[in-house]
């Protein structure tokens, strides 16, 4: 496997086991709190991961233009002396528009129909992690809500591997239940 | 020879050991047998009934027509007709085994079976007197020949009297089969064929002089007929793919089935009566050869290795290498560094530890890397790495592994599309 792959497993994991944590304590809260908070973030840490690693592979097909290899490798494209050149600095883009581009470029299937509940879920749980990571109110996390944040994006990086790859995504047979033992 | 007839009464020999109470029952049977089943030995006027001298049972051997035989044979036999009748005594019909479609072919084409193993048994059946013990496909493919109109004679042994120790004795010695395994029948039909694969496999060093194919794939033995055969296969199959961009082409080597007739290599065969003489193939074998020498040596004395140190011999490995050299067979520059990979200094050649660690994303978690196995996808993604390695010839790293894996999975995206586009475009 690649790192990026073993990051994005690990993070996964990770993840997992914070959760697990915030349910084995959840009469303190202080502690359940950090665990959630922990699990949540590193959970889309995670997806983005994983979507890293599917855009690295499709870096190697022969039949992308200049403008997707630039949006895969998230690199600016700029006209340079009348041509097209990607550039070394960074291009952002969100990660659910990488993510159905991804889905929708290299995948043979109709079209993903984003009222699937994972998709709903994953959404909500986006918005939690932004209010996380740049808060402007209070922002309080609940075990289940972790939870489907957390089965959401193993749902979707499964959707994203069967649309690409026509094959599951292993780690989804586990489920939430992390191989760490932190 | 059926149909001069003895006039004289039939006489029942008793040949060895024999117990004169008992010969009376068992010369009864043997009478009603003959009435029955018209023997062709009956009509020389004598009867030889045998008795073996481990269990003193009582037995015969003729030939039956097959109306007589399926008329009242039956193959539905117990193994304790007394106290458990219910049981069978024969496994069920292998209906889909390729040796036994053989089996049916041969018997129309009026093949003449030998031993099957019966007991006449009246007390058991009175219809259907004769319960085959041993035989049960033969006895399916004679009733089905016999459909056809075929009626020809078939080797019979025939118990009488036995008791439930001797029945038991037959039953067992009967289905007890030293089996035959896959590799084993296609040394022997290739055999058939002709000495050319041996002598080619000979003749490139895949096998030593005088050495035989293995009658069975194991680490370290000779190589089998399937893997001479794929590589063969494959060797072709890659040239036949062979163009400028390989990103797009598809790549997939193919392995043919083990013990049955493969219409693939008989094709080949038939068609390419140039094989043995292809300069190209005859140095790929060579080249190839000189893979497994290197990778074997590489692990020379060191313990717990035998399966890296067998690596080469890998089917999948195999096709996939010959497949590449096929595909590069115009190409000479990234051909020799192909066939370089077997000089490989500072470690194995084809860094077997570096292919177990080869894994994809999308692989379950007991999968073992690179090597391992040997389906498609396994086959593809070694295409991919033979292919990538011989573009620079640095030997086979973990990153050239990680990316010929990726390549494979990318491939198989764009081999989709194509298919779509192909399908689309005919509509």
């Amino acid at each position: 496997m690649t790192d990026i792959d073993v990051m994005a497993a690990t993070l996964l994991e990770e993840s997992k086991r914070f959760l697990e944590k915030a349910q084995a304590n959840v009469s303190d809260n202080e502690a359940r709190d950090a665990y959630l908070h922990a699990a949540l973030n590193i959970a889309f840490c995670s997806l983005e991961a994983h979507i890293n690693s599917i855009a690295e592979d499709q870096l190697l097909r022969s039949d992308i233009s200049l403008h997707e290899r630039a949006l895969l490798s998230e690199r600016k494209v700029e006209l340079v002396g009348g041509q097209f050149q990607i550039q070394t600095g960074l291009q952002m883009y969100r990660l659910e528009d990488r993510l159905q581009y991804l889905w929708t470029r290299f995948s043979t299937e109709p079209a993903f129909d984003k009222k699937t509940p994972a998709w709903g879920q994953l959404k909500a749980g986006l918005e939690l992690r932004n209010g996380l990571t740049h808060p402007k109110f209070m922002v309080s996390l609940t075990v289940d809500s972790v939870r489907q944040s957390l089965s959401a994006v193993i749902e979707i990086i499964d959707i994203a591997y069967r649309r690409i790859y026509k094959r599951p995504f292993p780690a989804k047979g586990k489920d939430l239940h992390s191989t760490l033992a932190f | 020879m059926d149909t001069a007839v003895n006039t004289n009464p039939l006489k029942i020999k008793f040949v060895g050991a024999n117990d004169p109470k008992q010969s009376a029952n068992v010369e009864e049977k043997v009478r009603e047998f003959v009435a029955l089943f018209s023997p062709l030995e009956a009509e020389t006027g004598e009867i030889m009934v045998f008795s073996d001298g481990r269990t003193k049972a009582h037995y015969c051997e003729c030939h039956v027509r097959a109306s007589k035989f399926v008329a009242h044979a039956t193959t539905d036999v117990s193994l304790d007709p007394d106290e458990q009748g219910d049981y069978r005594a024969n496994r069920d019909l292998v209906e889909n085994h390729a040796a036994f479609e053989r089996m049916k072919d041969d018997a129309l084409k009026l093949r003449s079976f030998s031993n099957i193993v019966a007991e006449y048994n009246p007390d058991q059946n009175a219809e259907n007197p004769l319960g085959v013990i041993g035989g049960q496909h033969r006895t399916e493919a004679i009733r089905e020949a016999l459909e056809a109109q075929v009626d020809e004679f078939h080797e019979l042994k025939v118990y009488f009297g036995l008791d439930q120790e001797q029945r038991l004795d037959v039953q067992v010695i009967s289905n007890t089969v030293i089996a035959v395994s896959g590799d084993l029948y296609d040394r022997m039909l290739e055999t058939v064929k002709g000495p050319e694969l041996r002598r080619w496999c000979q003749g490139v060093g895949l096998l030593d002089d005088a050495e035989d194919f293995g009658d069975k794939a194991h680490r370290g033995g000779s190589i089998t007929v399937r893997l001479a055969r794929a590589f063969i296969i494959n060797f072709y199959e890659g040239k036949k793919s062979a163009g400028p961009d390989f990103d797009t082409a598809d790549t997939s080597p193919i392995i043919p089935a083990v013990g049955v007739e493969s219409s693939l290599w008989d094709d080949l065969r038939r068609k390419k009566p140039s094989i043995w003489e292809d300069v190209e193939l005859k140095e790929a074998g060579k080249q190839f050869a000189n893979l497994i020498f290197a990778q074997r040596k590489a692990f020379e004395n060191k313990k717990g290795s035998s399966d890296y140190k067998e690596k080469a011999l890998n089917i999948a490995i195999m096709a996939a290498w010959a497949y590449t050299a096929g595909f590069l067979s115009k190409n000479d520059a990234r051909l020799k560094r192909h066939y370089g990979l077997s000089q490989k200094s500072g470690g194995d050649p084809l860094n077997s530890s570096a292919l177990a660690k080869g894994k994809h994303k999308t692989d379950p978690h007991n999968y073992r890397g690179l090597g391992t196995r040997t389906d498609a996808k396994e086959r593809g993604r070694l295409v991919e790495l033979f292919y990538l390695q011989a573009e620079k010839g640095e030997g086979i790293s973990p990153a050239l592994v990680n990316v010929a894996i990726a390549k494979y999975h990318v491939k198989q995206g764009q081999l989709e599309v194509q298919k779509l586009q192909k399908a689309l475009a005919e509509k």
